[in-house]
């Protein structure tokens, strides 16, 4: 928007104003708001005991498998969803933004597949690819990989959508579908407003996570696939087969 | 830090149950306040790594906020299943409960123009009496960016027809004009 004298009339009388419209809540007596603790404590208690079953469960089990099972049978007790955040800034520079998930959770999946359902893919087939990948990547070796940040996962598949993408928009171009290659390049170039990057890199410069995007862009604006291979490629933003239009391989 | 304990987590109850409350509720009314409960459950579940306690009052915010955000989504998904998962770019349902006529109308109305993390930006430092570090825990935003996004917002209502009656009246000089073009040229970074 563009900045008026209007635009910083900001003052007291409108934040009295916007704190006048709060809706009413009607007062918690001091009976409920005892009442309601116990009520905590005695679910907690309860969860409480559940867990040490599902802790001897799981101790008997051997096949990987198996531990799907158990996952689904107690997901209420053992949720890839902590309810933390970053603690501090420095956290969030360093794991980004959003809820810590726990990926040795049985529901890890579910949760990230929930968490990015904003992420606009080409195709089912490519976003099932790309969580795939994630998950695996995440699970592969669950001693190494504790916490993830919904911010950093929504941002890598973010990239994987825009690895896709990419490959649909050189496809097309290599074909002369039009309208295809105008789809293409419109998802991407309107990426750069998507919630999944700008919460966790806002400006995308310098050393920043997507700081390759404007390159990207400027690849699709000037129809030039080799710049556009370049730009994924150097910042290893594309996993194994979401760009084979652009021969981009394996990531590492 | 050494290890939280249940009656850390009571503490927290005794001191933020009812501001809690009064932010799920009007968030999502009498099914948002339902979830209070549920708010310190998740508390105790891991009471072994709570935060820090200078952020423990903006975590339970944004527990509760989760909490809202998944009751919504489950309910989406109970009603309207395929039609939801289909649609791409959607945006959380707002289900905050109105805020009457009159002036608070108004100001509903203007809130309403903002886009949902904004708008959830201006509720947090107003209406729940959040820091703004405290609002970009919640909102798992940078603290930085959380500061230009209230910034914009701010902006972007005081600049609404709505609450147009209460931007200061004067007519400024030619030379505040300017004063005031340039201080607003580069919104503050973070």
């Amino acid at each position: 928007m563009a900045p008026t004298v209007r635009d910083q009339d900001w003052s007291e009388r409108h934040g009295d104003a916007i704190r006048e419209a709060a809706p009413a809540v009607p007062d918690l007596t001091e009976g409920e708001k005892i009442a309601l603790w116990q009520r905590i404590e005695a679910s907690d208690t309860h969860r409480a005991r559940r867990r040490t079953h599902w802790k001897a469960v799981v101790a008997g089990l051997v096949a990987v498998g198996l531990v799907g099972v158990a996952g689904a049978a107690t997901g209420n007790v053992f949720s890839a969803h902590t309810g933390r955040g970053p603690v501090d800034a420095e956290d969030v520079e360093l794991g980004g933004p959003g809820e810590r998930l726990d990926p040795r959770a049985p529901d890890f999946a579910g949760v990230m597949d929930e968490m990015t359902t904003d992420i606009r893919f080409p195709s089912v087939a490519a976003r099932d690819s790309a969580l795939d990948w994630e998950l695996d990547n995440a699970t592969r070796d669950r001693s190494d990989i504790t916490s993830l940040s919904s911010g950093a996962l929504r941002l890598w598949t973010a990239g994987h959508a825009l690895c896709s993408w990419s490959n649909v928009w050189a496809g097309a171009l290599r074909t002369g579908d039009i309208a295809t290659e105008q789809r293409a390049a419109d998802v991407i170039l309107g990426a750069r407003t998507w919630p999944s990057i700008t919460d966790t890199d806002p400006d995308m410069a310098d050393e920043s996570e997507f700081a390759w995007l404007p390159d990207l862009e400027q690849a699709i604006r000037t129809d030039d696939p080799a710049a556009a291979r370049t730009a994924l490629a150097g910042n290893q933003s594309c996993m194994p087969g979401l760009a084979p239009e652009l021969r981009l391989g394996k990531r590492r | 830090m050494p290890a939280s304990s249940r009656v850390d987590v009571e503490e927290l109850y005794r001191r933020h149950a009812a501001e809690l409350r009064g932010y799920l509720y009007r968030r999502a009314g009498q099914a948002g306040a339902d979830l209070l409960g549920d708010v310190f459950v998740v508390a105790l579940q891991r009471v072994d790594d709570l935060p820090e306690p200078d952020v423990r009052r903006a975590w339970l915010f944004g527990t509760a906020r989760r909490l809202l955000l998944a009751a919504d989504r489950e309910n989406r998904r109970r009603h309207q299943a395929e039609r939801e998962r289909a649609r791409f770019g959607e945006t959380v349902a707002d289900t905050s409960v109105a805020g009457g006529s009159g002036q608070a109308g108004a100001v509903q109305a203007a809130l309403a123009s903002l886009r949902e993390p904004d708008r959830e930006l201006i509720r947090l430092t107003e209406w729940e009496r959040l820091s703004i570090t405290e609002a970009a825990v919640v909102l798992g935003l940078r603290p930085g960016t959380a500061r230009v996004r209230l910034h914009r917002a701010r902006r972007t209502l005081a600049a609404h027809p709505a609450l147009a009656d209460l931007s200061p009246v004067r007519s400024p000089s030619r030379a505040e004009v300017g004063s005031q073009r340039s201080s607003l040229s580069r919104p503050p970074q973070g």
